[in-house]
């Protein structure tokens, strides 16, 4: 499916519904990120609410504010206040001519 | 500019949402495409993203540049719905309890007896501040806002569509309201004018429910979930979700933004 345009992205997660079918989209300088728009612990919609952002050792990582969860935005695996969350699903990205196109 | 001038513009810039919402309630074939009732629920959600994204501001924005004075005025309005939520509540599980399932009909009990709290511990604030409810009239989006789940839900008076309409149009108005309330959580330490003695333990307390009021409204809001997950199973059922949940955050968000329109004319 086809996002949006590059610069429409930022750290501050956009959710795009294309019919039946959605994802949250992001960015971080020059690195896109999809994921499911909901989060896995407790399934608020992330863009009013996450963030994403590089830890120390430079990973991408996603912040869902509504109570504190956090989420490897490479291996998937997160956690609320220290105990394992359910692990979110990330989805390919590939940017075409400044397009975001997300395969779902 | 006004906190109320900056959400209503930005309302009106979100005003898509609700369209592709009434596109969508209008199309069996499209609200046939979903698996099952959890996909429709998930897709609701992410389809409202941008107008909780306003809710959350109507919290947090609003905090940030409220006044003593605003706070009072956002109180009494704040006190006098969650005495409208319960009178129609206490309608639905009484008048209407043919047509609610066992099962649902103690949940919504449950959020009677979490409204009453609400009350209870506004008008507490509200008199900390130095208010009171004396005089008070409601803002009349507000008063529409609590018309409309049984003005919506009785359009099909049968069992199971009028739990799952009433739902629509009453429970929606929670998951706006959680946000709401975690953006003054999230927001309130940046107005230190809110801080200033001798309103300080009237803040903290204020802050404080606003924390509480939040875990409540997800409860209620669960409500809705607990109900569409039985029973949003069919086309038909999904529209007529809709049709009552897209007018209930059209008017709860229209509504908010009222509220501070008002508190912010006390300036």
């Amino acid at each position: 499916m086809r996002a949006g345009r590059l610069e429409e992205f930022s750290e501050k997660p956009k959710v795009v519904v294309a019919g039946n079918r959605h994802c949250a989209v992001a960015r971080l300088g020059g690195s896109v990120y999809a994921f499911e728009s909901l989060c896995p612990h407790a399934k608020w919609p992330l863009g009013f609410i996450g963030r994403i952002f590089l830890n120390r050792e430079g990973r991408p990582m996603l912040l869902c504010a509504m109570h504190g969860g956090v989420w490897d935005l490479v291996s998937g695996e997160g956690t609320v206040e220290g105990k394992p969350a359910p692990p979110i699903r990330r989805y390919p990205v590939e940017v075409v001519d400044g397009d975001v196109h997300v395969r779902l | 500019m006004s906190i109320a001038k900056i959400l209503r513009e930005e309302f009106e810039s979100k005003r898509y949402v609700f369209d592709e919402l009434k596109r969508a309630a209008s199309s069996l074939d499209f609200l046939a495409q979903f698996r099952d009732s959890y996909q429709f629920i998930d897709w609701f959600k992410a389809t409202i993203d941008p107008i909780l994204e306003i809710n959350y501001k109507t919290g947090a924005l609003w905090i940030r540049n409220a006044t003593v004075k605003g706070i009072i005025l956002w109180t009494r309005q704040g006190a006098w719905n969650e005495w409208a939520a319960n009178s129609a509540l206490a309608k639905l599980i009484t008048e209407y309890r043919d047509y609610i399932d066992d099962e649902f009909l103690n949940v919504f009990a449950h959020q009677v007896s979490d409204e009453a709290r609400h009350f209870y511990i506004r008008t507490k604030v509200l008199k900390m501040y130095g208010g009171s409810m004396e005089d008070f009239q409601p803002i009349k989006e507000w008063a529409d806002l609590f018309e409309w789940p049984l003005r919506c839900a009785t359009k099909r008076l049968e069992k199971p569509y009028f739990q799952a309409k009433f739902t629509g149009a009453f429970q929606t108005v929670e998951l706006t309201a959680t946000v709401q309330h975690k953006g003054i959580v999230d927001n309130a330490h940046l107005n230190p004018e809110i801080w200033k003695e001798p309103y300080r333990d009237a803040t903290r307390m204020l802050v404080e429910f606003s924390r509480e009021i939040e875990d409540d409204e997800s409860f209620h809001w669960t409500i809705a979930e607990r109900v569409w997950a039985k029973y949003a199973t069919t086309p038909e059922m999904r529209a007529e979700i809709l049709d009552c949940a897209v007018g209930a955050l059209e008017l709860s968000t229209i509504a908010k933004i009222k509220r501070i329109e008002a508190a912010e004319s006390s300036r």
